[in-house]
């Protein structure tokens, strides 16, 4: 078992994770799409919670696999799939910009991450020979998580996902790094952070939560350069969302711990 | 050779032994890294603790939140007319806080993953750490984006790197936090965390989370760690960051691109032989370590 490993099995969890992978790719997608028909002030809002929805999930399919006792690897596995993200989200929107249907951009990005995020697992699994059974689905979710977080941060800092304004905004002034290593903690923090024998899907998607709406705040920060109010709006969006969720992360935290004190030395127990 | 550019590759270099400094004491009270799946340990093994167990991944992904988010803030600031000094202080204000909030949330996830052996999560223990904790990331971050501008700037014309202020940050936050946990670890918190195991065993898994928890008065906590590391752990790590940088750049500085290639494997060359004397060394001094 991995170091601290919550346990070598499949995670459960109170909330289906089919319906957190729905909430992920239908959520963000169409956030990300409507986004384009809503205007500079609260499009960029909409595409942020896309990117916000997408990051849960892929925290959610972190916690999955990691379960099976990745310990140290669960960053790992968050770097390389964001490296993923990034590769398939300019991917797909360079292939739209190339077949000129701007509209292909967001899901050809999609589809570019499920096939490299397929093509990794089944190298880990037949070749590197990890003994992970869901790990090809998990790869794929989180390759897949991994480039709608960084399209919908890219498009709500940039306005559109046309490439050449995304490459303006985005690739050219650095920020897709920042998008990458920021969505990378964002996704796989609240496991690597809630790991242990009482983890809990609930606390770790608090976590998620908060994680992302953090990620949205400093997105509507990068975008001050952009132009109109819309930075203000995700900034303060993401404010609100990352108060609310944080608070409920350190509620849950107080409350199923074995005991929350301010001073004194811990309990004396049976070895 | 031009003696501006040299003047500024220097003044990286010691802006860099800084913020390495301040990253691996950091890390050393936040229990980052290697140790840190140890203390996660010790409440399995029996030892319930007073000891920040910061869990934000690893040193690199994390140091390449803090300076990534500091580097775009300070672009951003600087874009809109700032001073550039005033410009990086704000950004690493704002990657202070960001550190400030990931530390708060992975020492109570932690914590409160293993509820199940009674311990318990000690809020003033966190409290009183998160303020050395951001206040050493603050340095960090401020010195990363401040090398990273220094590269970015044109020196007679050319810039030491074409990359933009927050790509540059990222990466070197990454670079920075890879050889704060490789350099650091070594005369890292483990040993202080371990110190009733004979020293020159290094930590195998069998005794991973079976730490010390009292100190000569009370209870052990990550201040000590960070005070047994301060002498030479940190500094250590900052000498070892300071020169990765200053090489980085100032073998080409000097002798040109092609000369600057060979004066770097020189240098490569020359420090694999120094590493291996001083292994050698060590060994034949100290012994190996011996099962009993």
């Amino acid at each position: 078992m991995s170091a601290g490993g919550s346990a070598d099995g499949a995670a459960a969890g109170a909330v289906s994770s089919t319906m957190l992978l729905a909430l992920g790719i239908v959520g963000g997608l169409l956030c990300i799409y409507v986004s384009g028909f809503l205007g500079d002030v609260v499009g960029p809002v909409i595409a942020g919670i896309g990117a916000v929805l997408a990051i849960i999930w892929g925290a959610d399919a972190i916690r999955r696999v990691a379960s099976y006792g990745l310990g140290t690897g669960v960053p790992s596995i968050g770097y390389m799939s964001l490296s993923v993200g990034v590769i398939s989200a300019l991917a797909g929107l360079s292939l739209a910009t190339k077949l000129n249907i701007h509209m292909l951009g967001p899901i050809a990005g999609f589809v570019v991450a499920v096939i490299i995020g397929a093509i990794i697992a089944i190298v880990a699994t037949k070749i590197v020979g990890m003994k992970i059974p869901i790990m090809l689905q998990c790869t794929i979710e989180i390759a897949g998580a991994a480039t709608l977080s960084i399209l919908g941060f890219a498009v709500a800092i940039a306005g559109s996902y046309d490439m050449m304004v995304v490459y303006e905004h985005v690739v050219a002034t650095g920020f897709i790094a920042v998008l990458f290593i920021m969505c990378t903690m964002a996704i796989q923090h609240p496991f690597n952070a809630c790991l242990g024998p009482n983890e809990d899907q609930l606390r770790t998607l608090k976590c998620a939560a908060s994680t992302a709406f953090l990620s949205m705040t400093l997105v509507g920060l990068m975008s001050v350069t952009t132009g109109g109010l819309g930075w203000f709006v995700v900034f303060i969006v993401g404010l609100i969302g990352w108060i609310v969720s944080f608070r409920a992360f350190v509620l849950a935290s107080c409350n199923d711990a074995a005991s929350t004190k301010w001073a004194g030395l811990w309990p004396k127990v049976e070895q | 050779m031009d003696p501006v550019t040299l003047g500024v590759v220097a003044l990286m270099g010691a802006v860099a032994t800084i913020g390495g400094a301040a990253e691996d004491l950091e890390s050393d009270i936040g229990s980052q890294s290697n140790p840190n799946s140890q203390v996660q340990l010790a409440p399995q093994m029996g030892h319930l603790h007073r000891m920040i167990n910061k869990a934000a991944s690893g040193e690199p992904v994390a140091y390449g939140v803090w300076c990534g988010v500091a580097g775009a803030i300070a672009y951003l600031v600087m874009s809109l007319g700032m001073m550039p000094l005033i410009a990086i202080a704000m950004g690493a204000c704002v990657a202070a806080f960001v550190h400030a909030i990931y530390t708060v949330t992975s020492h109570m996830g932690r914590i409160v993953g293993q509820s199940q052996f009674e311990q318990p999560l000690f809020m003033d223990v966190l409290t009183q750490s998160l303020g050395p904790i951001v206040g050493h990331g603050f340095i960090t971050s401020f010195c990363i984006v401040g090398i990273s501008y220094l590269m970015t700037i044109p020196l007679n014309g050319t810039p030491l790197h074409v990359f933009p202020l927050p790509l540059l940050a990222m990466l070197w936050g990454i670079a920075l936090g890879a050889i704060g946990s490789s350099t650091g670890d070594v005369h890292y918190g483990s040993e202080s965390e371990y110190q009733k195991f004979e020293f020159g065993g290094g930590t195998p898994v069998a005794i991973q989370g079976d730490i010390v928890t009292k100190a000569p008065l009370g209870a052990k906590n990550s201040m000590d760690v960070v005070n047994f590391c301060a002498k030479f752990g940190g500094p250590l790590t900052g000498f070892c960051f300071g020169l990765v940088v200053f090489f980085s750049f100032w073998n080409t500085v000097v002798f040109g691109v092609y000369g600057g290639i060979i004066v770097g494997i020189i240098i490569v060359i020359l420090l694999i032989i120094m590493d291996n004397y001083l292994e050698v060394f060590a060994r034949n001094k100290y012994g190996p370590y011996e099962e009993e």
